[in-house]
């Protein structure tokens, strides 16, 4: 599948799905493996008597497909924040976890422009016994920097995250508010095009909060494009610039984060 | 540039352009890997020095005065340490390697990168305590000199940094090979931990491979680490059988396990993440 281009497009999405079978057991021992083969074995037997075809169907879905994401198209245009809303088990991750390439698709596809780097949950990779330097530089890292660009950037991350003068203590002492802090800093200081932000503010003061806002505007002035997950009411009419809301896996509604907002809490 | 999102092909080849792309990673995670060890440890890098003196005074103590064994006659001290710095590599490699997916899984669920870069990272880091435990085996060889010993350096001893690299990559094969199968079924743990006792006697690191009768030589040789062994023995105590007839087929093994080894180890890593 070919899709086409558009020069003011950061992200397009056509068709994605991702399905998993909640049926097939997982197996968890040599000896399940076993027995899934020796059935298998006899199955395709019994199918060359019978004359029926052996292979159960791999490639589509079937009975007992549990779907997380269903037929999702959309762009996401240069500069804009996309935010995503939905209950629990709406897909909101998964989409997160398969623009993010921690999951394929089962199928359809998407490109993005530019480079891809995504924080799903604060402080992963984040050693206790490191300092806030080491552990920045590591994360930039992670993300998808250069060491360099990552120190060149270190000055105005630890401005950001208000812990300059902590720059050398190590992670374990710092709060939880403030390796949040750090690590947002240092996504928003990434020099990714598309940056996805999964829950991660959830738990920042208003102060940090108005700070991420301006940093993302400026961004957007450059180009940038983000994926915003939240359930903060707040935080989604202050970062977002469209919505979409997900349910069941599949798009209910997209819009303005007026009008989206509004049928989504009614 | 463009970032493609697409269904997976059913084998993943290795992505060199993405490797390249997170080279900083090696470095960082090498040095995070070192720093986690020794911190809040009393005697930090010591540890890597206690351990083979140890096994080979007890190596000594059976092996040589216990069942006089031979040890190619070389200093018996020297000979095991030998051999017991290129084992030493291989366990600790393989134990930090194979729990790589299990110990990181959750890093692996939630950040994106190359995944490849932290089994490699770990044996190259491993390299670090095999070069302190060098530094130890030099302060007994010029120990054992000073005493008189004709014990001297083969020429065989230019191969060194190609049986270091090849040592490399077979613990690193051989360590994703474990993971994976780890991953997939845990009941691996448990075999591994038999395997490997029995792997360090099937090696010549308590014995020489010339003390094993020269028409059971060849099961020893089947053996990767044999030639490693043996060529480490030879260079360094210029007391050991090698042969670039034996040492080819092994490394022809080291090139398929290492190969083999990070097809299914992406592969399984792939599909774990799936799994719910």
């Amino acid at each position: 599948m070919l899709i086409p281009s558009d020069k003011n497009v950061r992200v397009r999405a056509q068709g994605l799905s991702k399905w998993y079978f909640s049926q097939r057991k997982n197996r968890s021992s040599i000896q399940d493996a076993f027995r899934e083969h020796w059935n298998r074995l006899c199955r395709r037997q019994m199918a060359e008597v019978v004359g029926e075809s052996a292979k159960p169907p791999r490639q589509g879905p079937f009975e007992g497909t549990l779907w997380a994401v269903k037929d999702l198209s959309f762009d996401i245009k240069k500069g804009e924040v996309l935010g995503l809303v939905g209950a629990n088990g709406a897909g909101k991750s998964t989409l997160v976890r398969l623009l993010s390439r921690l999951t394929d698709p089962s199928s359809g596809e998407a490109w993005v422009e530019g480079k891809v780097a995504s924080v799903l949950e604060v402080g992963s990779g984040f050693h206790p016994d490191l300092s806030v330097r080491e552990n920045a530089l590591l994360n930039g890292v992670f993300l998808g920097m250069r060491k360099n660009e990552v120190q060149d950037r270190m000055g105005e991350i630890l401005e950001f995250s208000h812990l300059k003068e902590l720059h050398s203590v190590p992670v374990k002492k710092l709060s939880q508010g403030m390796q949040y802090r750090l690590a947002v800093s240092v996504a928003l200081h990434s020099h990714a095009d598309f940056l996805l932000l999964d829950e991660v503010l959830e738990s920042a003061d208003r102060d940090f909060e108005l700070r991420c806002s301006e940093r993302v505007q400026k961004e957007q002035e450059r180009g940038k494009s983000f994926l915003f997950v939240s359930h903060n009411i707040n935080q989604i009419m202050l970062f977002c610039s469209r919505l979409l809301w997900l349910n069941e896996g599949a798009c209910k509604m997209e819009g303005t984060p007026e009008t989206v907002l509004e049928a989504y809490l009614n | 540039m463009r970032t493609l999102i697409k269904p997976r092909d059913s084998v993943i080849w290795i992505d060199w352009k993405l490797l390249y792309q997170y080279r900083d990673l090696l470095g960082l995670w090498i040095k995070r890997d070192i720093a986690s060890k020794y911190r809040q440890t009393l005697l930090g890098p010591l540890w890597f020095v206690f351990q083979p003196l140890m096994t080979a005074l007890v190596f000594v103590v059976i092996f040589s005065k216990g069942l006089r064994l031979s040890t190619d006659g070389v200093p018996a001290a020297l000979f095991y340490l030998t051999g017991l710095i290129v084992w030493n590599y291989v366990s600790q490699c393989l134990n930090s390697t194979s729990m790589t997916l299990v110990a990181h899984s959750g890093l692996f669920k939630k950040v994106f990168f190359p995944r490849l870069i932290l089994p490699f990272s770990y044996c190259l880091s491993s390299l670090v305590s095999m070069g302190i435990q060098s530094g130890v085996l030099a302060v007994f060889y010029l120990y054992f000199m000073s005493q008189g010993a004709e014990t001297r350096p083969d020429a065989v001893v230019l191969f060194l940094p190609l049986l270091v690299i090849q040592l490399v990559f077979l613990s690193f094969g051989l360590g994703l090979w474990i993971a994976a199968l780890t991953v997939k079924y845990r009941d691996f743990h448990h075999v591994w931990s038999l395997i490997s006792p029995l792997w360090l006697y099937a090696t010549p690191v308590s014995y020489p491979l010339s003390a094993i009768p020269s028409d059971w030589q060849w099961v020893i040789k089947l053996n990767p680490l044999t030639m490693i062994v043996e060529g480490f023995r030879l260079g360094i105590l210029g007391a050991g059988t090698f042969t670039m007839a034996d040492w080819l087929p092994s490394v022809a093994f080291t090139l398929i396990i290492s190969l083999s080894g990070t097809l299914m180890f992406q592969t399984v890593e792939r599909n774990s993440v799936d799994s719910i």
